[in-house]
């Protein structure tokens, strides 16, 4: 096997996706070619780096914090939802609705665009993020 | 990961919501904050983030499908919200000091490494930092990103390529 194919293998080996079989092609390999064996050197020390960069953790109330701001989003929907109830007459809330409903298509329109302007910026950088199944998941 | 099994969590939020939930942030909060961080390279703005993406799971959970795994959906939440955050900030995916001397100590090639991250395309960026970062497997990363095994596999060997490439003017002793 030449050293370009070799290199494929040892990305497998350090990253520990690699099977017995091409373990033993890379081990033959190395024996006899010192610059694979540079090459397993350098990813095995980039990779050592990149894996001690800091870590973080959360704040000690990180939990309390997101069930507050929880607790407070339902608190305000049902104020709002309440107050539609006891406010609005049902003309009102129906002209209401249709407005809405008008004014998200204009946002919707608009997010479309601006999605696509991005995407024909960078189209396989944010095409990573915008992915069909993703989308159906969260929204 | 620690903690209790995500079916068990799954179960215990669909008895009890919130205890559920608080299980779920207990298991999940250390992983969605370092993702946010090693996007940011902002703690502040890695925890506005975080907390973002458990409000996004608490209004959602109810409606998860399971098509992919209670992990795997988290995932790709937090690298959602991390993008709509640094989106608003126009991109200024975490700017790095600027260094002109040649790095000595593991703790300055640990900032260059940094510098060189910050410089990768975001998609060769991201698979980085799943695989080494988050101790990922080429499976786990597949799923998130919905992607095969195979472009895993050929990004992150492009990345590396490319990583080498921006980190040996830096670095001059070598890695």
């Amino acid at each position: 096997m030449n050293c370009k194919k070799i290199k494929k293998l040892i990305q497998l080996y350090i990253d520990q996706e690699i099977d017995s079989e091409k373990t033993q092609v890379l081990k033959e390999h190395l024996k006899t070619c010192a610059s694979c064996q540079r090459e397993v050197n350098t990813l095995v020390s980039l990779k050592k780096l990149i894996s001690s960069q800091e870590k973080i953790t959360t704040s000690q109330d990180f939990i309390a914090k997101v069930i507050e701001k929880i607790r407070k989003q339902e608190i305000l929907k049902m104020n709002l939802e309440g107050a539609a109830k006891r406010l609005i007459p049902l003309p009102l809330a129906l002209g209401l609705v249709t407005f809405i409903y008008l004014g998200s298509l204009q946002i919707r329109k608009e997010n479309f665009l601006e999605e696509y302007l991005l995407s024909a910026l960078d189209e396989r950088e944010v095409s990573l993020f915008i992915d069909r199944e993703i989308y159906e998941e969260l929204f | 990961m620690v903690g209790r099994k995500d079916k068990e969590i799954l179960t215990l939020i669909a008895e009890d919501k919130e205890y559920g939930f608080k299980m779920l942030v207990e298991k999940y909060q250390v992983q969605v904050i370092n993702l946010a961080y090693s996007l940011s390279r902002d703690s502040s703005l890695a925890e506005d983030i975080a907390q973002e993406v458990f409000l996004k799971i608490f209004k959602k959970i109810d409606s998860f499908q399971r098509k992919s795994s209670l992990s795997t959906w988290i995932y790709r939440i937090t690298l959602n919200m991390s993008y709509q955050f640094l989106r608003k900030r126009k991109f200024s995916l975490f700017s790095p000091k600027k260094y002109s001397f040649s790095p000595e100590d593991t703790q300055e090639k640990k900032e260059i490494i940094n510098i060189g991250l910050s410089r990768l395309p975001l998609k060769y960026r991201i698979v980085i930092i799943l695989k080494d970062l988050q101790g990922l497997s080429y499976k786990e990363i597949a799923r998130i990103l919905n992607c095969s095994m195979g472009t895993v596999e050929s990004r992150l060997f492009r990345a590396r390529i490319l990583l080498k490439k921006i980190l040996t003017p830096l670095i001059k002793e070598g890695l």
